[in-house]
């Protein structure tokens, strides 16, 4: 009776001795399907964090798309160009070359700001309240010319100066400087360009108030702009050679 | 006990295939982008061949033509060649033509967001770039462009969202500035200036090296355009 009872218990002992070793068993194995769980979706977040790698190729990818369209652009621009040379050696008079080169020469000069030019277009003057003080107002000056430039703008000059394509238009020690000259105030901004289209740009944009508190901008539209030219002397090219 | 094992069982379970459809998927996306971008690409590749071809032959028509005027009308053949001459030095100043010389490179770039700050702060605004041109002018550049967009005399640089207008065209960062002038002189006026010290404290991504082979491509927009309706009078 008491050997009975004793084998009872010692089958009693090795029951729960190994329901203990499943639930061991099943929690090891849970706790490791979980940490190569935890792993794999750790790797999935790491691996969308470094798709910024794979998005250096995107934008990579989307920067050689717009080198080539510019190239495909320039070309076609180039085949214009000599088509037209050709055709213009094939079919036109001596003096129709003349004409059309004396007209190509011209709209070169023009781009570059060679020429006196003329056209309807804004006279813009600004005054500031404080001319010791102009540093602080540079960014709203660039501000300005860009926003002018952006609008139609085909000739710009400020206090006389032609604005091209190598001319600062910066504040130094409360100057304005541009072309390498130092200018003081008052500020007086022509450009050449459609009236309508320049006061908007100047006023949607909040630039024109952005000036409230410094200055006092006025503008005037007129038919007649007349804009000097920039002297083609001053412009330097001693440091480029052609390539094309 | 066991419906809990069999609940995390289903979870783990779902959670798994979650994860692998995840991955797959993005992988797939990915994919697909990136594929669609390379066919594009090579579709431009093959116009631009096209075109560079269509180029060369027009170049040999045209010095074939000349060639016969030069036999035919001697005098009108070298005034032609002289007045080519005087419109391709100007389209040199004018920004119209491709050059290179020796200058500087400078590369800018957003913050890295983790270096902390107001956003705003941390991005390459217009006025930055409108700094470092205006900068560069000063120091004597001979030509400029971002990007590859040529710098010329009526080129904008607007914020438009995260890209700069500059030649009515989107460009986004990073920025590569090119300028063709005396590297040293350059690079100097750069470090000396205010924007380079704003630069360098907002920790903007910034490399500016001396080169001695700078290449600068042409104005890629029609520049008759731009002059319209302009009237010429006098010189």
């Amino acid at each position: 009776m008491e050997q009975q009872a004793a084998e009872k218990e010692k089958r009693v002992r090795a029951k729960s001795r190994r329901a203990l070793i499943v639930r061991n068993t099943a929690l090891t194995v849970i706790c490791l399907a979980l940490g190569v769980l935890i792993a794999l979706q750790y790797k999935t977040i790491q691996a969308r964090q470094s798709d910024t790698g794979s998005l250096s190729t995107i934008s990579e990818y989307q920067a050689r798309i717009i080198e080539l369209t510019n190239e495909l652009e320039v070309l076609n621009q180039d085949k214009t160009e000599l088509a037209l040379r050709v055709e213009q050696l094939e079919k036109g008079s001596n003096q129709q070359q003349i004409q059309q080169m004396e007209e190509e020469l011209r709209n070169v000069r023009t781009f570059a700001g060679l020429t006196r030019v003329s056209g309807s277009g804004l006279r813009i003057t600004l005054n500031f309240y404080d001319p010791d003080d102009l540093s602080i107002s540079d960014a709203k000056i660039q501000r300005l010319i860009n926003e002018i430039k952006a609008s139609t703008a085909q000739a710009i000059s400020i206090n006389g100066a032609r604005i091209t394509a190598m001319s600062e238009v910066r504040v130094v020690n409360n100057y304005l400087v541009v072309n390498g000259r130092q200018y003081s105030q008052p500020f007086e901004i022509l450009v050449i360009g459609n009236p309508t289209s320049l006061i908007s740009a100047i006023n949607v944009q909040g630039v024109a108030s952005s000036f409230a508190s410094v200055a006092s901008l006025t503008y005037q539209k007129e038919d007649s702009i007349i804009i000097n030219a920039f002297n083609s002397e001053d412009i330097d090219t001693s440091l480029m050679t052609p390539t094309d | 006990m066991m419906a809990i094992l069999l609940i995390l069982g289903a979870v783990i379970a779902m959670q798994m295939r979650a994860v692998i459809n995840a991955r797959l998927q993005a992988e797939r996306e990915e994919e697909e982008m990136l594929r669609g971008y390379e066919q594009r690409i090579s579709l431009l590749e093959g116009e631009v061949d096209q075109a560079k071809r269509e180029v060369a032959g027009l170049r040999e028509e045209y010095s074939g033509h000349l060639a016969r005027l030069e036999e035919q009308d001697s005098a009108f053949f070298h005034f032609l060649i002289q007045y080519n001459k005087s419109i391709a030095d100007y389209k040199v100043a004018a920004g119209l033509r491709n050059v290179s010389g020796e200058g500087i490179v400078i590369k800018i770039d957003d913050a890295n967001p983790l270096s902390g700050g107001m956003t705003s702060l941390l991005m390459v605004h217009d006025s930055i770039l409108s700094d470092i041109v205006n900068v560069l002018r000063s120091a004597g550049a001979q030509a400029i462009s971002i990007n590859g967009e040529r710098v010329v005399s009526m080129t904008e640089l607007l914020c438009v969202g995260p890209s700069i207008r500059i030649n009515n065209k989107k460009v986004f960062p990073p920025y590569t500035i090119k300028a063709i002038g005396n590297p040293a002189e350059l690079e100097q006026q750069m470090r000396d200036s205010l924007i380079y010290h704003t630069i360098v404290s907002r920790n903007l991504i910034f490399d500016m090296s001396q080169e001695s082979h700078v290449a600068i491509s042409k104005y890629s927009g029609k520049y008759e355009r731009n002059i319209s309706g302009l009237l010429v009078d006098g010189n």
